[in-house]
């Protein structure tokens, strides 16, 4: 039998020395779409290679954002926009993660810096990201973002646009993150030399909704025993499409498709894992992309991630009479942002709807924000019975993941689930 | 007059955090250098800045392993109770470590006024006018929950106060780099830091008799501040004389250290200037004296020397290259606590722009220990050897 990853990783690091980066890349495209069948994974692969290929052969104006920036924005600027978080995990999904890690840290990125930034800076430095021509990017969630896109602009020489999106969620922060988002999309035409037009905004926005609508069916799909869809997958694609594709046609096929493969699978009793015993909650943006056992080891117990803080629909559906201020409202309703109590209070409302018998906080090393917050949850948890795991790991570089460690924390926590 | 020297400064913020600050009404702690101290002194309060010895073992259980050990000493000392003295604490909104600290503090002290102080990281005229709106707030959350009232008089006679501390401490820098053999780097370091801590009055009382032990009293005028273009005063006199020692620019943000700054002079290396939180940027820029106060506040968060966590990392770069050039730095060493993201994201920049400038750098990060292990003694002598 073929053996996927090696054939993957055998291509990644042949690419390293070559410049038909996109032919492999495609190649690569191909190969995974063998591994499912699902159209709502089709698509996801389909938008990656898109965005790549648009980027690459710079089709379109290519903007780097950061994840938490709408991309719903860029997409209303008729840019293509190239989010290097995914692409570093895509990058670590591929098993190249410690080749540029290592080259991150070659250019001076501390190895206590969060990995994915790592990760990201090395792509970005041995030119394997397609090179931008604006970068715009926000301050929320974590200080590496900020910093990190910041350092991106000064390599390439290129303008860096930053919404400084505050901690506090009054008047005042509001009216400050709308008048930057005006100011970034009027710096953003004088950059690229175009005319923003407003009421194609509206009508990225209009698609996002309907999408939304979609996402938050999906959710309510999810709160079905036994679980239907596997977090470990939401964790990679229906995350990765939330990102990079709201706004777009192809986003809104992903969501629609999503629903009804999940709806297929509820009513032919296709669930998630085989003997679904304890519901799981994921809390933080990530988990580990490279080869793990993390997610085996828990089906193996019957505990399956029913759900997950990423997939998580924290923001109203836009307002299209103001199109500016209701991308500041998404921005500023993330339950990441301000107080812990917001992260508390939406990951309750998480325990309730799952039904969740235990959480597993993925503790990323380098990540302050989230894992920051972990212990406060973890206390505020075991006091309302409910189990939890604080779990140290890494998304992107294998080095800091300690395979025997994490069996033996993750049965235990199991264990404690089981006496429960 | 009296002469004073390391210990007895130690000492005297020994008594006066061990026994003094716990009998004086509305103590306001604060954290980063960006909390504008003069708000609480105008109001007649005591700000103290929170400089712990390091935490004990329970911070680990507060915070996760890699969080800035600043901040989780300071959390485990709020936890231990050690803080109940406060009557307040104002924490900027700098990095995620102080927001996650601020969450802490919430759960585990009961300090009775807390308040979250919202910084930009921007400096144009948006972010310019969305400071000012969060110094009001910090303003009226203070005038509301004390029963006090903000006089724009008070607050400019804060502002003087403040900039006789930041003048004070340039002139010591100055001596510092005229004489490096009659001051040194740990008593500048040992003042600044009494800097943040004592009271206003008593710290330029301090700093006027030593200053006075080395220079005659014609030099202790403060001038009025401008607006703009506060250019440094300890740099004027940064000539390299006939010393042959390695002169050292010391970077990075927390140096609680006490044995770094003379292990560095027992290597026969000078500590020249340095740009660290509990250094120069401490006095770096003064605040205007011409214009209204609040005004005067707001143009000097957005002009002075940025710390990294602000957007614009052209004007950090500049300063720390011109520090290089002024003082005729043949090293720099960057002194960062562990894990401290604006920071190490720094690193790439500036070790760039040095290596340009054909500058020898060494990074270095640190635990928030008092003391200095064998293996970065050997790390920071070998260093100095290569530039000597």
């Amino acid at each position: 039998m073929l053996d996927l990853n090696k054939i993957v990783s055998e291509l990644v690091r042949k690419s390293l020395h070559s410049d038909s980066i996109l032919s492999l890349t495609a190649q690569i495209g191909r190969h995974l779409l063998y591994r499912n069948d699902r159209l709502s994974f089709k698509i996801w692969i389909g938008h990656l290679f898109a965005i790549l290929r648009d980027s690459m052969l710079k089709k379109k104006a290519v903007v780097w954002t950061s994840i938490f920036i709408p991309s719903e924005l860029i997409y209303a600027m008729g840019c293509v926009p190239f989010h290097a978080e995914v692409f570093a995990l895509v990058a670590a999904y591929l098993n190249v993660g410690p080749e540029m890690i290592h080259a991150g840290e070659q250019e001076g990125y501390s190895s206590d810096l969060c990995s994915c930034y790592r990760c990201a800076a090395g792509l970005g430095s041995g030119s394997f990201f397609p090179v931008p021509d604006l970068i715009i990017s926000s301050s929320h969630l974590c200080d590496g973002s900020t910093a990190f896109f910041r350092n991106m602009a000064k390599y390439y020489g290129v303008p860096h646009l930053l919404v400084d999106v505050p901690y506090g969620n009054d008047k005042n922060a509001e009216d400050y993150v709308s008048r930057q988002i005006k100011d970034i999309i009027l710096q953003a035409e004088e950059v690229l030399s175009f005319k923003f037009d407003i009421d194609k905004l509206r009508d990225v926005l209009t698609i996002s909704n309907e999408t939304r609508k979609y996402y938050e069916r999906f959710n309510r799909l999810r709160e079905h025993v036994p679980a239907p869809f596997p977090g470990s997958r939401a964790l990679t694609y229906v995350s990765g499409m939330m990102f990079i594709s709201m706004g777009t046609h192809e986003g809104y096929s992903f969501s629609k498709a999503l629903c009804r493969e999940v709806e297929a699978d509820i009513a032919n009793s296709r669930p998630a894992i085989p003997d679904e015993k304890h519901r799981i909650l994921w809390l933080h943006q990530v988990k580990p992309y490279y080869k793990n056992s993390i997610f085996t080891d828990l089906k193996d117990r019957g505990a399956v991630i029913a759900a997950e803080e990423i997939t998580y629909i924290y923001w109203s559906p836009y307002d299209l009479r103001c199109p500016i201020e209701a991308l500041a409202g998404r921005m500023m309703e993330n339950i990441n942002l301000g107080p812990i109590e917001r992260r508390l209070n939406a990951v309750r409302d998480m325990v309730s709807r799952y039904k969740i018998d235990g959480i597993i906080h993925f503790s990323q090393w380098g990540c302050r924000q989230s894992s920051g917050g972990a212990y406060i949850l973890r206390r505020s948890f075991i006091e309302e019975g409910i189990p939890f795991l604080v779990l140290h790991g890494d998304c992107a570089d294998p080095a800091n993941y300690a395979e025997g460690q994490t069996k033996t924390r993750i049965q235990a926590f199991l264990e404690i689930l089981e006496s429960t | 007059m009296k002469t004073w020297n390391v210990s007895e400064i130690e000492q005297q913020l020994e008594d006066y955090l061990h026994t003094e600050v716990h009998k004086i009404d509305g103590v306001i702690g604060w954290f980063c250098i960006d909390f504008p101290e003069e708000i609480p002194i105008s109001f007649g309060l005591t700000p103290l800045r929170l400089m712990p010895p390091p935490g004990a073992i329970i911070a680990d259980s507060l915070l996760d392993t890699n969080f800035c050990p600043y901040i989780k000493a300071n959390l485990s000392h709020a936890y231990a109770g050690d803080y109940s003295f406060l009557d307040g604490l104002v924490l900027a909104n700098t990095c995620d470590g102080m927001r996650r600290l601020f969450d802490g503090w919430k759960k585990f002290a009961r300090t009775p006024f807390r308040h979250l102080f919202d910084l930009p990281r921007l400096t144009t005229e948006v972010s310019k006018e969305f400071y000012r709106r969060n110094v009001l707030k910090l303003i009226a959350h203070m005038e509301d929950f004390f029963s006090l009232k903000m006089e724009e008089q008070k607050l400019s006679e804060a502002i003087r106060l403040t900039n006789r501390t930041r003048f004070l401490l340039r002139e010591l820098y100055k001596i510092y780099n005229e004489h490096p053999g009659s001051v040194g780097y740990r008593l500048v370091q040992q003042c600044c830091r009494a800097s943040a801590i004592l009271p206003k009055t008593r710290v330029n009382k301090l700093l006027e008799e030593l200053i006075t032990r080395c220079r005659p009293p014609r030099a202790l005028r403060t001038p009025a501040r401008k607006c703009r273009g506060d250019a440094s005063e300890a740099g004027q006199n940064n000539k390299r004389g006939d010393s042959v020692r390695p002169r050292i620019l010391l970077i990075g943000n927390i140096l609680e250290n006490s044995e770094i700054a003379p292990f560095i002079e027992s290597c026969e290396a000078q500590i020249s200037y340095d740009d660290l939180c509990t250094g120069s940027r401490l006095f770096h820029d003064s605040i205007a004296e011409d214009c209204p106060p609040l005004d005067a506040l707001c143009e000097h968060f957005a002009n002075k020397v940025p710390c990294p966590r602000m957007k614009d990392v052209d004007r950090r770069l500049n300063h720390v290259m011109n520090l290089v050039k002024e003082y005729k730095i043949d090293g720099v060493i960057s002194y960062t606590q562990k894990f401290c993201d604006p920071y190490l994201y720094d690193i790439p920049l500036i070790k760039a722009s040095l290596k340009r400038a054909l500058v020898p750098f060494l990074s270095i990060e640190t635990d928030y220990s008092q003391r200095i292990s064998g293996q970065l003694k050997t790390r920071i002598k070998a260093f100095l050897e290569m530039i000597q």
